[in-house]
């Protein structure tokens, strides 16, 4: 019968072993202290990658951007034109209710999508960056792992920020969310279902949560009783 | 040089056909059509450029005409003093003495100081620039001499090639007045009084010279036997920095050209480092076999001279590089060039904005500079011009100031804002019903509104007008910034525009 101190014991080996958890640095974000309890480095790791997808994906890049400057560093945005004339381009008072200081921040216009995997691995390889974020459409399996290569070597998290449809084809990313606007009973309230549905080492789960721009975090939010927060929670896969 | 004959002639002769002969080419003058240049069989016949195009015709009827254009005479004349530039970096566009050239004797100067012995001589550097203008198909005459005007003066009206020492004053004397460049009307007058050589001018005294015609032939004179220089005014600044490398067979694989920059770099960077300073910008000519130049320019955001960034600046541009059938030299020079103390202070934060400027030097070498920019905070109320976006290269970390805060902003911004059907129940009231694609939805919540001013200050036509901004949740819990443009009392009804998402 194994008590909790000897899974955790475990846990750590196996992650040791499988190279999921060393080697990704000692730095991580905080997402709060209900989502870091659940991830198995208690926190989001930097030199690694992750992915986000979801209506409300930029805003979550933006959130965790923000998480990752918390350290020093530069914040660099990838994107190329086409994507960003549909989307719409970065704005700077907006970033900043995200915590992102504009002197931080360094954008990247691209004029292809394969230059935007040039600058992005470029950027990742730099010890000067603490964040990169990729816009990108979709990224088959060989430019995630260059990219992955390239954060471990530079230290730099990279968030690839993904447009169009979700799919469930294999990703070098050690996380992948999904961010969509959570319909709750108060119109007003803006909350955010965040979808961690693939997690290396992990196991998949989901919050709602409200972003809270005074103190720059999320917020657990506090939900309806016929909507307890076990019922987001998905079993292990 | 007959440089607008020459051209056409090598144009067509490359389309594998041949110029009439005898040909001419005409422009528009004061009085009519006059011609601008003459092939030889035309000059034979007695045609010389500034004829009337009737008298032209009426002499030599089967005379074959084409319409100049001095415009392209001139781009072939820039790209030859380009191409030149592998002789030395001083070179200079002859435009005459009073600003206009005569175009038929287009010309060329080159400062060949301390740059000769590297060609052989001044003999050999003659024949290798004969060699390459001939193969270009441009008739030319070359002289070198003590001074741009003396050079110029020995290459059109005297015999050509190299004139130096005591022989050059004698020689020089025995060329027609013509070489002084004193315009048509003084050269007839002096002709007419029979002075033809210009010996002859010099035998006069100073003061009657100067009493008849002014001072100009007194400087001209002075100019073209050496005794002030003439103004010579390169093409571009010579660098302060440079490094120079020939080979007999020319090379063109991108391996020999990466070792022949790192091979320069490595020459410029300790040149750089006895002067304490590093490159700002540097610029790469590669002189082809073919007679063109091709370029490259790597700037840096901070002043360096450590070879592999500099060398890896170059490579990022080397895969898209056109060098036709081989170089047959390089040059790199440092065009700009800034103080560098030799060593960095080793302070953390410092050595994080040095890294930074290595990948911002890195990222504008491949991807162009307009393409990794800062925001910068405007001080403006106005969504459009709230930020700025300036050049990333040479920012320091951390110098900032803030957004403006308070009211709501949205994480990206449309750059048009795209009009939306919105149904607002009561005027100047928030909207409640959107309509997209044919459906109408309803407004989960909508907060608001912040009144916007346009503000009339600004230079922009037409002034926009005043806004409404909303913050809207639509059904599916999309987080929009809408704003209402115009007045319910106004002649024309508001519209409803999507400026932006939060989300």
């Amino acid at each position: 019968m194994a008590d909790a101190s000897t899974l955790a014991a475990l846990r750590a080996r196996i992650r040791s072993l499988d190279g999921s958890g060393a080697r990704f640095g000692a730095v991580r974000a905080s997402l709060g202290d209900a989502i870091d309890a659940h991830l198995p480095w208690g926190g989001l790791p930097r030199a690694t990658l992750h992915e986000i997808g979801g209506s409300l994906a930029s805003g979550l890049a933006a959130a965790l951007a923000g998480r990752f400057l918390r350290a020093a560093g530069t914040l660099v945005w990838c994107a190329d034109a086409a994507l960003t004339a549909r989307q719409g381009a970065l704005y700077g008072p907006g970033l900043a209710r995200f915590g992102i200081d504009p002197a931080r921040l360094v954008l990247v216009r691209c004029r292809r999508a394969g230059e935007v995997l040039w600058a992005a691995h470029e950027a990742l390889r730099s010890p000067a960056v603490a964040c990169v974020v990729a816009e990108i459409e979709g990224l088959d399996l060989l430019a995630g792992r260059r990219l992955q290569l390239a954060a471990e070597a530079g230290g730099a998290a990279g968030l690839l920020l993904r447009f169009g449809r979700a799919d469930a084809t294999p990703s070098a990313a050690v996380t992948r969310w999904r961010a969509a606007p959570f319909l709750g009973d108060d119109p007003g309230a803006r909350l955010w279902l965040l979808d961690l549905w693939r997690v290396k080492g992990g196991v998949p789960a989901s919050w709602v949560v409200q972003w809270d721009e005074k103190t720059l975090s999320f917020a657990a939010a506090r939900e309806p009783a016929d909507r307890p927060a076990a019922q987001h929670r998905r079993a292990a896969g | 040089m007959n440089l607008p004959i020459d051209r056409l002639r090598s144009t067509a002769a490359r389309r594998g056909e041949r110029l009439p002969e005898p040909f001419a080419l005409h422009a528009p003058g004061a009085r009519g059509q006059v011609l601008t240049a003459v092939d030889a069989a035309a000059a034979t016949a007695g045609l010389v450029p500034g004829l009337r195009l009737a008298d032209a015709r009426a002499i030599l009827p089967d005379l074959a005409l084409a319409p100049a254009a001095p415009l392209a005479d001139r781009r072939q004349l820039e790209s030859l003093a380009a191409a030149c530039l592998c002789y030395t970096p001083n070179v200079a566009l002859d435009d005459g003495p009073d600003g206009e050239a005569e175009r038929e004797t287009a010309a060329l100067l080159l400062d060949i100081t301390g740059s000769a012995h590297l060609f052989g001589g001044e003999q050999g550097l003659l024949d290798r620039i004969a060699r390459r203008l001939d193969r270009l198909g441009l008739g030319h005459r070359l002289a070198v001499a003590d001074g741009a005007m003396a050079a110029w003066a020995w290459a059109r009206h005297g015999g050509g090639g190299v004139l130096r020492g005591e022989a050059a004053k004698a020689a020089l004397a025995r060329l027609p007045v013509q070489a002084l460049r004193l315009g048509p009307a003084t050269t007839t007058t002096l002709v007419r009084l029979g002075l033809r050589r210009v010996g002859q001018l010099r035998t006069l005294p100073q003061r009657a010279l100067v009493r008849r015609f002014g001072r100009a032939p007194v400087l001209a004179l002075d100019r073209l036997m050496g005794v002030t220089e003439a103004p010579f005014t390169p093409l571009r600044e010579p660098p302060r920095h440079a490094a120079g490398l020939a080979w007999v067979e020319p090379i063109g694989r991108t391996e020999d050209i990466r070792a022949a920059v790192l091979d320069l770099l490595q020459r410029l960077g300790r040149e750089l480092e006895r002067a304490v300073a590093g490159a700002r910008r540097l610029e790469l000519l590669l002189f082809r076999v073919d007679g063109e130049l091709a370029r490259l320019t790597v700037r840096t955001g901070r002043p360096s001279r450590d070879t592999a960034h500099l060398l890896k600046l170059f490579e990022l541009q080397l895969d898209g590089l056109d060098i036709g059938f081989g170089i047959e030299s390089m040059r790199l020079e440092v065009t700009e060039a800034a103080p560098l103390a030799a060593r960095q202070v080793d302070l953390a934060q410092d050595q994080d904005a040095a890294e930074l400027a290595r990948l911002v030097d890195q990222l504008q070498a491949r991807l162009g500079p307009a393409a990794v920019r800062r925001l910068v905070p405007a001080a403006s109320h106005w969504p459009e011009h709230a930020q700025s976006v300036a050049d990333a290269a040479g920012a320091e970390p951390g110098a900032s100031n803030a957004w403006l805060a308070g009211q709501p902003r949205p994480l990206r911004l449309l750059d048009r804002p795209a009009p939306i059907e919105a149904m607002a129940p009561v005027p100047d009231g928030p909207p409640l019903l959107l309509r997209r694609r044919g459906r109408s939805e309803p407004v989960r919540c909508a907060s608001g509104p912040e009144r916007l001013e346009p503000e009339w200050w600004r230079t922009d036509r037409p002034t926009p007008r005043p806004r409404d901004y909303y913050r809207v949740t639509d059904a599916g819990g999309g987080d929009l910034w809408l704003y209402r443009e115009g007045r319910y009392d106004e002649a024309e009804p508001p519209t409803w525009h999507l400026h932006g998402t939060f989300g």
